[in-house]
């Protein structure tokens, strides 16, 4: 788990730039690589991450120091995720679709499959089925609550994390020993 | 928030990898971020927006009070010629006369009586207006003639007699219809 000192956050309460750059370092591993779970891109990912320590640095007073700081950013820093998702279901959501259409054709080798493929798997889903597929198995929430975030019903959410597994097991099945 | 626990095995693929994905600190990203804090923090500028806006607001203003004007003007035109297209027809009886003389008033002075038992060679008509309609002549007839010599008879064969209009009542002014009374 991340661990960031109090000093840290103390100086970031001061709005002290060194401490507020301190911050945004420590967290930035951790942070844009969820980010880039949900984004189509790099420069997205830094977008979204950027609007949510943008929040974190402005409306750190809100944190009182009850629970852990980093669980807090990394509230904030889905909920960044979630209104790109929002922002952007409605025209990435055609392009996904024809893109996973395309997916069986396309078979990864063992060799190629590294770290950096599993983004590209989770891009070539239909938007709102990857959005739910990290909602759900990466962050940890329930279906009804994605259904509130994405302003679904909890049934349709489900069926978009049955559909991503399909997708994605098809994809993995011929590579990895599933 | 602890990731859901599930049997699926692309579920546990994903968690065991997604740690995995190189992500490399990218301080441009930071310097983007610095920006936005520092323009959220730096005061407002004083903004010409309310004060363009205040200004749009009296000019409307003053479009609405012209407007209103025109038409509060346009209603008070209207309205003394509505009355004066009713008062009219009741005046006329009276007001014919009056208007007569008006015109008369206006008029050059008629020429000077001829002497008794001249006959009128003509000189007179051709100096007399042309336009000058019969129903006004009426009182244009010379006073000092005597009652016998009429020079309506001595002029007929050159242009008509002028017509009195002392005996000829005066057109019937259109009555306004009244539905009641």
């Amino acid at each position: 788990m991340l661990h960031i000192p109090e000093s840290v956050v103390a100086g970031c309460r001061r709005k002290e730039r060194a401490a507020q750059e301190q911050l945004y370092r420590l967290c930035y591993e951790p942070f844009m690589r969820l980010c880039l779970r949900y984004a189509a891109g790099r420069a997205e990912a830094a977008d979204i991450l950027n609007k949510a320590f943008f929040n974190v640095l402005t409306r750190i007073d809100q944190y009182r120091g009850e629970g852990d700081f980093a669980g807090w950013i990394k509230r904030i820093v889905v909920h960044a995720a979630v209104d790109y998702i929002r922002a952007n279901r409605r025209f990435r959501g055609h392009e996904a679709v024809e893109q996973a259409a395309e997916m069986p054709g396309q078979a990864l080798p063992d060799a190629e499959l590294v770290h950096h493929d599993l983004l590209q798997l989770l891009r070539a889903l239909p938007f709102t089925s990857a959005s739910v597929f990290n909602l759900f198995v990466l962050e940890g929430y329930s279906h009804r609550e994605i259904a509130e975030m994405l302003g679904i019903t909890e049934n349709n959410s489900k069926w978009h994390l049955h559909h991503a597994r399909q997708l994605l097991q098809k994809q993995l099945k011929s590579t990895v020993a599933l | 928030m602890k990731p859901n626990e599930e049997k699926s095995p692309v579920d546990a693929y994903f968690r065991q990898h997604e740690a995995d994905i190189p992500v490399v600190y990218d301080a441009e990203h930071w310097h983007q971020l610095a920006d936005r804090l520092d323009a959220a923090a730096a005061p407002p500028l004083p903004a010409a927006g309310p004060k363009k806006a205040a200004r749009a607001r009296s000019r409307k203003g003053w479009w609405v009070t012209g407007v209103l004007l025109l038409a509060l003007l346009a209603l008070r035109w209207s309205r003394p010629a509505e009355e004066e297209t009713v008062q009219t027809p009741e005046l006329l009886p009276g007001s014919d006369s009056v208007l007569t003389n008006m015109r008369i008033e206006t008029e050059p002075a008629p020429p000077a009586p001829l002497p008794a038992g001249r006959v009128n060679d003509g000189v007179a008509r051709e100096k007399r207006p042309a336009a000058v309609s019969g129903v006004d002549d009426g009182p244009e007839a010379p006073a000092g003639l005597p009652a016998a010599e009429d020079p309506a008879p001595v002029l007929a064969p050159a242009m008509p007699a002028p017509a009195d209009t002392s005996g000829i009542a005066p057109k019937p002014a259109k009555k306004k219809k009244h539905l009641f009374w």
